[in-house]
């Protein structure tokens, strides 16, 4: 079949179409072929199946315009202009309710401030005692060098090693917490942070459908 | 290709590559082969729709003594694929989510 003859059945197919219709889509498909090249004929053909299939489909599209798939990927409304009217009177709601929701707004967010101080004071209690350990252990040690050697000074310098060993520990807990335990917080709150926003969307999709 | 294409997903990138530039029919085809494996004459139909929907315009050049058949983006169109892109990704995302597992949300 060449190119004409495959033109020629595709407009026979056609003919249930109004004559306009029936054109372009030669038309589009006579283009097709001459941008497609000659050497390319036999491959179109090919590809765009008999004249008879190709013009079931265009048939098929030519009637409606809705998308002729059922279930499209996506939903094809846009959400802006809803959205626009929903925040004017939710923003109007927010500042007339702002009498209750303020004072509980208030209890929560001092809850969370808490809980950060909580967390930081952790973390500056476990330091500082590793600091404090440590320096306990040097005084204790410096004690112990006039009072060499005696009994005394053995007594000071087993103290000021109890004191080290102490100090090594809290510093080892400081270096876990920075490690481990902050980072852990910090990715739980953000998860919080992210998962209320998405309830409310999903508590007012709810609402709307 | 393992993934099926709904129309909405091939009018959204037929929108989007003329809101790049007009086209006609044979290159606009084989640009968006190069995403979708659609057969040749997946287009024709689309581009008819969307032309009748006030999408798309159309113009003739003329071409080594034929006339080519442009299409052309109008505002309508815009707005369109516009929405359409807003639409995507959301989609996008949601899929993500449950694809990728970027952000492993769901330990709960």
């Amino acid at each position: 079949m060449t190119k004409n003859e495959y033109l020629d059945e595709l407009r026979k197919e056609l003919s249930s179409l109004p004559f306009s219709e029936q054109e372009d889509a030669v038309r589009y498909y006579e283009e097709y072929f001459d941008d497609a090249g000659e050497e390319n004929e036999q491959h179109v053909i090919e590809e765009l199946g008999s004249p008879a299939d190709l013009a079931r489909n265009i048939i098929a599209n030519a009637g409606s315009t809705l998308p002729t798939v059922p279930h499209a990927p996506f939903q094809t409304q846009s959400p802006q202009t809803e959205k626009k009217k929903y925040s004017t009177t939710f923003w109007l709601l927010v500042i007339l309710t702002s009498f209750l929701w303020i004072p509980v707004a208030a209890t929560v967010l001092s809850i969370i401030l808490s809980i950060i101080i909580i967390i930081f004071s952790i973390f500056i209690t476990v330091s500082i005692m590793a600091i404090a350990f440590l320096f306990s252990g040097i005084c204790t040690l410096i004690l112990a060098i006039p009072v060499l050697p005696s009994a005394d000074a053995m007594l000071l310098i087993g103290l000021s090693l109890l004191y080290f060993g102490s100090a090594l520990l809290m510093g080892i807990l400081t270096y876990l917490l920075t490690k481990y335990f902050f980072p852990w917080c910090w990715k739980k709150a953000k998860h919080l942070g992210k998962s209320i926003p998405n309830a409310w969307k999903k508590y007012s999709a709810k609402q709307k459908g | 290709m393992a993934f099926q294409i709904g129309s909405s997903l091939l009018d959204a990138c037929v929108l989007s590559v003329l809101d790049s530039g007009d086209a006609y029919g044979y290159q606009l085809t084989q640009q968006i082969r190069t995403i979708f494996d659609i057969s040749e004459s997946t287009l024709y139909p689309v581009l008819r729709r969307l032309q009748k929907d006030g999408a798309l315009e159309t113009y003739d050049e003329p071409f080594q003594g034929r006339n080519r058949r442009y299409y052309r983006i109008t505002g309508k169109g815009r707005d369109l694929s516009k929405a359409y892109r807003t639409e995507w990704m959301e989609f996008r995302q949601k899929v993500d989510r449950i694809l990728i597992k970027e952000e492993q949300y769901d330990k709960e």
